[in-house]
């Protein structure tokens, strides 16, 4: 009887120890937020249910444009799409929808409320920006979920731009928008932009860094450039989803970059040919491997290549256009420090002048003639 | 004996599992910490690049008696750098920096009209090193800069030109040398480089 109840109290200690311990551990796995997956909206950049509609030939989507029906989608046509447009485009209005319901969702967390108006500098987090604009620069600061909820239309106004720095990236940033958006002439917004029962609109020259979809209305452009969201870095996740990936995650750690690895200068360029452009950079100082971001306007970093040498030779551009470029060593999970961007690819000079008038010169000499006779 | 052997199985089974995930999942926590510092170690050098609203408007060069407005201007269909729709005006190209900003600020401007009126750079020749340029804004700012080299170009690609990023410079282009009947082009283009005034 004696060693029966020893038994017995060896048998429950383990499961007293377990309640213990898995408290802690069950309280870090119990956060995971709700799915932010696009499902079959993710090969889109941009899609109106009701409808897409574009003026301005300088317009270009990099990605999927797609409706319920085509005869909406209008004035846009092939070449300005990198993808494909899509008409009727299948469960992306319901798998978008349930990816703005999640964002909505109190399970991914507490709000901050944040005025949008003015310069802010932010961290990842949910921020309910209620119906504010943004009209200066907000700076997203560091790698992480960004979502933003409106609780009415949300505005960008014309000089609002965004800047994504040490390691945030536009596809971990998403508005959610209970109304409609508009970003304003020359505006730059990044992120997944999801508008619940409005229009996406965008001003001349606006850019995007992400997707635009509106989940009953239509989304309109004018001029614009639209690129999807990739990033450079793999970005460090918030929550640990699942256990199953605690033991692939030890491989994941990798030395930082050297700090004898200075930040790369561009040495040369030279157009190519009317679509692509040729930089150099250097010194060598420890690695070969970069990272090269460039866009159309400095600062605005709308694209990015890994390059393992000291050129490259970016093709597929829009016939002509100039680029800023800048370039920084990377190794596999790590980019460095940016060197000084550089406009690369300038066009030819320009032709300021008319034919000089052969009348003109008889005219003269007919002058001289009278005056010298 | 057999009792206590089977009661111990079970529970013994679990501890060894559990501790095991505890321990497996101490590596990942500290995993994780080891690949969130050096990247934060990053985040104190990267630079934010400052968006300006302002356009350049009016620009004065007074020893040469011009005073134009400005028009901004992209790039045509034979990659060439825009003109001025008339000859009065002068362009900026609106793809490099603004005056002022760091980089190549590039201000174009008719050599002569399709009459051959004078256009208002036919006497961007005459102006020499150390004349004055200044640049007004949108916002009612101007900013000075200072001639410190003229130079001929072959018509084309001039990435110089365009490019330069260690401070702030203007640089004027008209067109120069002989008219090419062929290519209905002139076969040089000047440029004026410019610093601006410290």
């Amino acid at each position: 009887m004696k060693i029966f109840s020893k038994v017995k109290f060896l048998a429950i200690l383990p499961i007293i120890l377990m309640g213990f311990l898995l408290f802690p551990v069950s309280k870090v796995f119990a956060v995971t937020p709700p799915d932010r997956g696009l499902g079959a909206a993710d090969s889109y950049a941009v899609f109106g249910k009701a409808g897409v509609t574009n003026d301005g030939a300088s317009t270009h989507i990099w990605g999927n444009v797609g409706a319920d029906t085509s005869s909406t989608i209008t004035g846009l046509i092939d070449s300005q799409v990198g993808g494909v447009i899509i008409a009727p485009a299948t469960n992306v209005q319901t798998d978008a929808s349930s990816t703005y319901d999640s964002l909505m969702s109190g399970l991914q967390g507490t709000s901050t409320p944040l005025d949008l108006a003015g310069t802010h500098t932010i961290t990842p987090g949910i921020y309910d920006i209620a119906a504010s604009t943004l009209d200066g620069a907000l700076t997203l600061d560091g790698a992480g979920v960004y979502i933003f909820r409106s609780s009415s239309s949300s505005t960008t106004a014309v000089s609002g731009t965004m800047n994504l720095i040490n390691g945030a990236c536009a596809s971990n940033v998403f508005w959610a928008i209970s109304t409609s958006m508009t970003i304003g002439t020359g505006a730059h917004v990044e992120g997944t932009i999801i508008a619940s029962t409005g229009n996406i609109t965008l001003g001349t020259d606006a850019t995007l860094v992400g997707r635009a979809i509106s989940l009953t209305k239509s989304v309109t452009l004018l001029s614009n450039q639209i690129t999807q969201p990739i990033c450079a870095t793999p970005t460090l996740t918030p929550n640990t989803n699942s256990t199953s990936t605690s033991s692939n995650s030890v491989d994941s750690y990798c030395e930082p970059i050297s700090n004898t690895v200075v930040s790369p200068l561009i040495i040369e360029s030279k157009r190519i040919d009317e679509d692509s452009v040729l930089i150099k950079w250097g010194p060598y100082s420890g690695t070969d491997k970069f990272n090269v971001q460039y866009g159309f306007e400095n600062g605005k970093w709308l694209f990015n290549t890994d390059v393992t040498g000291f050129f490259t030779t970016i093709n597929d551009l829009p016939l002509n256009q100039p680029i800023w470029v800048r370039v920084a060593a990377r190794n596999d999970c790590q980019i460095g420090v940016y060197g000084e961007s550089k406009f690369v690819g300038s066009p030819k000079m320009p032709s300021t002048g008319f034919a000089p008038k052969t009348s003109h010169i008889f005219s003269f000499l007919n002058q001289l003639k009278n005056w010298l006779f | 004996m057999a009792i206590l052997k089977k009661s111990f199985q079970l529970p013994l089974l679990i501890v060894v599992l559990f501790l095991l995930s505890f321990f497996l999942f101490n590596l990942n926590f500290k995993s994780k910490e080891k690949s969130i510092i050096p990247n934060k170690t990053v985040t104190t050098i990267t630079t934010v690049t400052t968006v300006s609203n302002s356009l350049p408007l009016h620009l004065i060069i007074p020893t040469i008696n011009v005073d134009a407005n400005i028009q901004s201007l992209g790039i045509n269909q034979a990659g060439e750098m825009e003109i001025p729709t008339n000859i009065t005006d002068v362009g900026w190209f609106k793809f490099g920096s603004k005056p002022g900003e760091k980089g190549s600020a590039v201000i174009a401007g008719h050599l002569n009209g399709q009459n051959n009126q004078l256009g208002v750079f036919a006497n961007l020749d005459k102006l020499e090193v150390g004349d004055k340029i200044i640049v007004t804004d949108t916002q009612n700012i101007s900013t000075t800069f200072i001639v410190y080299e003229k130079r001929l170009y072959d018509s084309g690609y001039a990435d110089d030109v365009f490019n330069q990023s260690d401070s702030p410079h203007l640089n004027l282009i008209t067109c120069d040398g002989l008219w090419d009947q062929n290519k209905n082009n002139y076969t040089q283009r000047l440029v004026i480089f410019a610093d601006i005034l410290k």
